[in-house]
């Protein structure tokens, strides 16, 4: 049976070093390059006959420019328009990421800990300098002692309150890798039962889970979609807390 | 069997040397860390930069476009349900004063006609009033000259009833004949 983990293994296409580290061309940067073009066609061809009344392709384009709107209406109000361009592309970096990742013999760049720990971190180091920027760092501080709370209890709840918002990028970026990196696993677990199943019994016994594959592939294909939207509706709501720090 | 499912167990062969040579997760290996992180930098800032310079600003045009023009139509509509607006109040308003002429000449008319109507009536009433006084006085007349010349009548035709049951004629006066019905005074 094949190690369902060597599909996450990165390999190296073009070989590049800058100021001592290593930055070759990898698969997963590959991934990633199949990303962006993937969504700037995405995007080019939505939009390159703009009309007032939209075309199929550019209601595509305008639905998710309304539902990542929606959500930052939603999340943090009018506000937080100013993290439009980001949030939207992050939603569909992430989510395109994922669902390019369910092609045969791709790359799930998002089963990365390092990529979604560094989207994550840029993301925390991100709201703490808006929070401290808005409100500063005394009003920001106090964030980690609510109001209305005894002054015996801040002795607890100070640091769980500081545990709780340091672990915020840990949490997000666990989230995202881990469903990646299970989803996949689980498929190639599931995918070497049908060849061996399969070859032993003429075929019959890998049906079955060859049925299972199917219906985890669809699973999956849900998951991908909803993570992406999990981790750009975390990013709004620390955006919002960011913003009015209650 | 084999034969067909050879290149996948090769595959899978393959797969699992390449997991044997590093071992364990291949998310935890640090090597591919800086590599990782470089792409994903460059590729987000060039993607985010594409969007935020390229892309969203045409989706916000042809969105503040379309919100201008339907608010364009919204306008227009506005104006000519005013307009027409306007147009039935005043059709109200000359539909109004037209139903008053008319009942004004209505009115006028009736009372016209009336006062014509009465006056006929008048005129009628007193023809029909004189024409009576006319008739009742002929009546009298013709009452009493009957009245005078019933008695000679009546003597005349009594004559001539004695003289066609009786065979002979006879003279009778009227004297006698009021004499008889007790009318001689």
């Amino acid at each position: 049976m094949a190690s369902p983990l060597a599909q996450f293994e990165i390999k190296k296409i073009i070989e590049i070093e800058a100021f001592g580290y290593d930055i070759s061309f990898t698969n997963s940067s590959l991934a990633m390059i199949m990303t962006v073009v993937f969504i700037s066609l995405f995007m080019y061809l939505g939009l390159r006959n703009l009309e007032i009344i939209p075309s199929k392709k550019q209601s595509v384009v305008e639905s998710s420019y309304e539902f990542i709107s929606g959500m930052i209406g939603d999340n943090i109000g009018n506000e937080g328009m100013k993290y439009f361009s980001f949030i939207f592309t992050l939603f569909l970096f992430i989510l395109v990421g994922n669902l390019l990742g369910m092609l045969p013999y791709s790359f799930t760049w998002t089963s990365h800990i390092i990529v979604t720990f560094s989207i994550a971190f840029f993301i925390f180091i991100g709201v703490t300098l808006i929070a401290i920027y808005k409100h500063g760092i005394v009003k920001f501080l106090k964030f980690f002692a609510p109001s209305g709370v005894p002054k015996p209890m801040l002795i607890l709840l100070v640091p769980i309150e500081i545990i709780s918002y340091l672990s915020r990028p840990i949490s997000l970026s666990v989230r995202l890798f881990a469903n990646m990196m299970a989803g996949h696993t689980l498929l190639k677990v599931i995918g070497g039962f049908v060849f061996v199943l399969g070859a032993n019994s003429f075929i019959v016994g890998g049906i079955l889970p060859l049925a299972f594959l199917i219906a985890l592939t669809g699973l999956e294909i849900v998951i991908a979609f909803l993570q992406a939207y999990v981790f750009a509706i975390l990013t709004c709501l620390y955006i919002n807390d960011a913003i009015h720090l209650h | 069997m084999l034969r067909y499912t050879f290149p996948f167990y090769l595959l899978i062969t393959d797969t699992i040397s390449a997991s044997e040579e590093k071992g364990g997760m291949p998310q935890l290996n640090p090597e591919s860390f800086a590599s990782q992180v470089f792409w994903l930098t460059l590729l987000f800032i060039i993607l985010f930069l594409i969007n935020h310079y390229f892309f969203l600003p045409k989706v916000k045009n042809i969105r503040k476009k379309r919100d201008e023009t339907i608010q364009s139509y919204l306008d227009e509509a506005k104006k000519l349900n005013d307009s027409f607006n306007s147009l039935v109040e005043k059709m109200d308003r000359e539909f109004e004063e037209v139903k008053n002429e008319q009942n004004a000449l209505i009115k006028k008319t009736f009372e016209e006609n009336k006062k014509i109507f009465d006056k006929k009536i008048l005129e009628i009433n007193n023809d029909f009033e004189d024409k009576k006084n006319k008739l009742n006085t002929d009546i009298d007349e013709n009452k009493k000259m009957i009245t005078k010349e019933l008695p000679k009548l009546c003597v005349d035709l009594s004559d001539k009833l004695y003289e066609k049951i009786m065979g002979e004629k006879k003279k009778g006066n009227v004297s006698d004949f009021k004499k008889l019905i007790g009318d001689d005074k």
